[in-house]
């Protein structure tokens, strides 16, 4: 065979692979930089000059900005919704499309970790968000509060501070354990005191194939760093009454004990009533502390209500559902604000029976996480 | 044979550590049409549609809702439907989304079986029963069985 | 080149020389993502549009680069070269340029790169000798042609779901019985006009 063929061959192919890849990288530069993209914020309230190419979701937690998102950006929990005015000109892709409702759809609202910084943007979101920050705590204590609820007490990095409304909940982030390979992070109440700027309790109770409270149970040690972002959510004391009624069942007691403290340590005039319900004693927890509270604070009532007590504990307390001692303590919803936090049937049939006794949707508070 | 790229990123998701701790697919390795077709198959056989098994599944989580977290009797069941706050999404990613909540359900022979609301909404939307080895696999025609289906 | 008015070649390339249906080729893809409507629907489009534009540039490749160079026993992986390239340039640029396209097309396209009735058009027009008019009107009627064959296939398959089969040939099985039967329908048509 002639070298020369051996040659034009290699060459031919080496010149053209040559050539085409040389395409590739040019159309990748250019179609796949989309420079820095300059988004506008609630009209001017915040301006950020970012990279383009990455999602909306990505690009504002890189500037600090922290939408809420329980599923990471894998469009199944449709919470990380914001308004998009400007700068996209595609319409909802069919992975939004679930989660968007026609009202919605009419004011541009969109997923954050769909939709792709690709240009100038002009979003609309909740003012508080602006305040949520992201923390590295140390584990200072993890205690177990009942057989499947724990109590992780951490300590921001020093010098840092968290200035939170006793009700509202952390996205805790988990790290990867066992089979579990990614970071996932999940919503949990703040249970410390809003005036402990310098730590933050969050309670967990196992649930079963929960991928977070698994770790929490399984994996996190006392030492570990964990990282969590907040404080989100719009359940806090609102106060315009002159007796707020508690209830709460399992881990729901969490920011009810942040409000307790609330209004306790701020000399506030209100009384409380704290209903907390579970099935048997063993479900029971914090039981000292809030009887000392009602101990030393006469305005705080607690009415722990258990459903199935057995014969040999001795229960002296209410026996029943939570729901059984309401419709006997409460006359009536007038100068009353109801704040719950449980599980959703728990919560729906409390909230019945409090609409019933003339509460309104203006006068109940609640923490579903749904 | 070419798997399609969305059905690759649903199998992706539904491994475990993704949505839930332990996945949705346990150690099957067949993909997930071909599990919810071999699924589709046995109700063929004896005729009862996904859909109407999960239909009773969830008119007795619903009943066993009563119990408000304790064993409370259904028709000829024992049921205890727990609720755990947060919530989990489908992986088929349809938009649904439901609170956690496990129903525990046993019959008069003493037998238990376990499911999920996700588990519910996978068998009545998607025909899916779960890969086998699952932690919430349902095996067709044990179901069948338990909830004492009858074809129309 | 041959005489044949491009018009011919389109409907012929659809109906009588349907690349699944008579040469039963891109048939991996066309088996296995027809099971929903949608979905068909999705890659048909985007095997339509790469198929139209790389025989067509695959053409130009050819007469210009392949003959002058007489390196013709290297063109099946120039070919192949040059349409995986071509994609990855397409799935770019309709990334940036129409997202919803590409959130429909996108994830379909990688698969297309493999897809042998594009390779194979490519090869039948080099063989056949078509004009420029004539490669691109090929291609994109061959890609219709295909979007047709899956598209119909879908459209069987979801009626299918509700039908109770034996057991052993649901699945790939009964998809090649009813592409068999499509393709000894699709004999009715050959009378028609021929462009072999």
């Amino acid at each position: 065979m002639d070298f020369s063929v051996i040659l034009r061959a290699v060459g031919s192919l080496a010149v053209i692979s040559g050539v085409l890849s040389v395409m590739i990288s040019i159309s990748e530069k250019v179609l796949n930089n989309y420079g820095i993209c300059e988004i506008d914020i609630n009209n001017g309230a915040r301006l950020l000059k970012v990279e383009g190419g990455s999602t909306l979701l990505n690009t504002l937690a890189g500037e600090k900005i922290f939408i809420p998102s329980a599923c990471g950006g894998k469009a199944t929990c449709g919470l990380c919704k914001v308004k998009v005015l400007e700068g996209t000109p595609s319409g909802l892709l069919p992975t939004e499309e679930p989660y968007i409702n026609q009202e919605e759809r009419k004011q541009n609202v969109r997923l954050s970790c769909q939709v792709k910084v690709k240009g100038n943007m002009k979003l609309e979101i909740e003012e508080e968000l602006f305040n949520i920050k992201e923390f590295i705590c140390d584990v200072e204590d993890i205690t177990d509060m009942t057989y499947d609820i724990k109590r992780v007490r951490l300590k921001l990095a020093p010098g840092e501070t968290i200035n939170f409304k006793a009700g509202q909940f952390m996205q805790f982030y988990s790290k990867p354990y066992g089979k579990v390979k990614e970071v996932v992070f999940r919503a949990y109440s703040i249970s410390s005191k809003s005036s402990e700027h310098d730590h933050i309790e969050l309670l967990f109770r196992l649930v079963p194939g929960g991928i977070c409270t698994g770790y929490v149970h399984q994996a996190l040690k006392v030492g570990d760093k964990a990282r969590m972002s907040g404080p989100y959510g719009d359940f806090y004391l609102r106060g315009n009454c002159e007796e707020l009624i508690m209830i709460a069942g399992g881990s729901g007691l969490a920011p009810i004990r942040s409000l307790v403290y609330e209004v306790i340590e701020n000399n506030l005039p209100h009384k409380m009533r704290f209903f907390f319900g579970a099935n048997t004693l063993k479900d029971l927890y914090y039981m000292e502390e809030f009887a000392q509270i009602q101990k030393d604070y006469p305005q705080f009532t607690f009415i722990p209500c258990l459903a199935f007590p057995e014969a040999e504990d001795e229960w002296t307390g209410v026996t029943g559902f939570v729901t059984v001692a309401l419709e006997q303590q409460i006359q009536n919803g007038e100068g009353k604000e109801a704040y719950l936090c449980g599980s959703p049937g728990m919560l729906d049939a409390c909230i019945k029976i409090l609409k019933d006794k003339g509460f309104t949707d203006q006068t109940i508070f609640y923490d579903k996480f749904s | 044979m070419k798997e399609n790229p969305r059905d690759e990123m649903l199998q992706r998701d539904m491994r475990e550590g993704r949505l839930s701790k332990d996945g949705f697919l346990g150690d099957d390795d067949r993909d997930i049409q071909e599990i919810i077709s071999d699924d589709e198959a046995v109700l063929a056989t004896v005729g009862i549609t996904a859909a109407k098994i999960a239909d009773t599944m969830r008119a007795l989580t619903q009943e066993g809702l009563k119990g408000m977290g304790e064993e409370c009797p259904v028709g000829d069941y024992m049921i205890k439907v727990e609720e755990y706050m947060g919530f989990m999404g489908c992986p088929f990613k349809d938009g649904f989304r439901q609170a956690k909540r496990n129903t525990t359900i046993r019959n008069q022979n003493g037998k238990t079986m376990i499911w999920t609301d996700v588990n519910i909404h996978l068998i009545g939307a998607h025909g899916f029963f779960q890969g086998k080895g699952a932690e919430y696999r349902l095996e067709p025609m044990e179901l069948i069985e338990f909830l004492e289906l009858k074809a129309d | 080149m041959p005489q044949i008015s491009p018009i011919v070649i389109f409907f012929a390339s659809i109906i009588t020389s349907n690349m699944i249906l008579s040469n039963f080729l891109g048939m991996c893809s066309y088996l296995s993502i027809s099971s929903e409507y949608k979905t068909a629907t999705g890659l048909g489009m985007a095997v339509t549009l790469v198929l139209t534009l790389t025989t067509f540039i695959n053409w130009a490749i050819y007469h210009f680069v392949i003959v002058p160079l007489e390196i013709q026993y290297l063109s099946y992986i120039i070919y192949i070269m040059v349409i995986a390239a071509f994609v990855q340039i397409l799935e770019m640029a309709m990334d940036r340029y129409t997202p919803d396209l590409y959130a429909k097309l996108g994830i379909f396209l990688p698969l297309i790169t493999v897809n042998c009735a594009i390779l194979g058009v490519t090869l039948f027009m080099v063989i056949r000798q078509y004009g420029a008019l004539q490669s691109l009107v090929y291609g994109l009627g061959s890609g219709l042609g295909w979007w047709l064959a899956i598209n119909m296939l879908a459209a069987i398959r979801e009626k299918l779901k509700k039908a109770k089969l034996p057991p052993g040939i649901s699945g790939p099985a009964i998809s090649f019985i009813i592409t068999g039967i499509m393709a000894m329908a699709f004999i009715g048509f050959s009378g028609i006009f021929t462009i072999q």
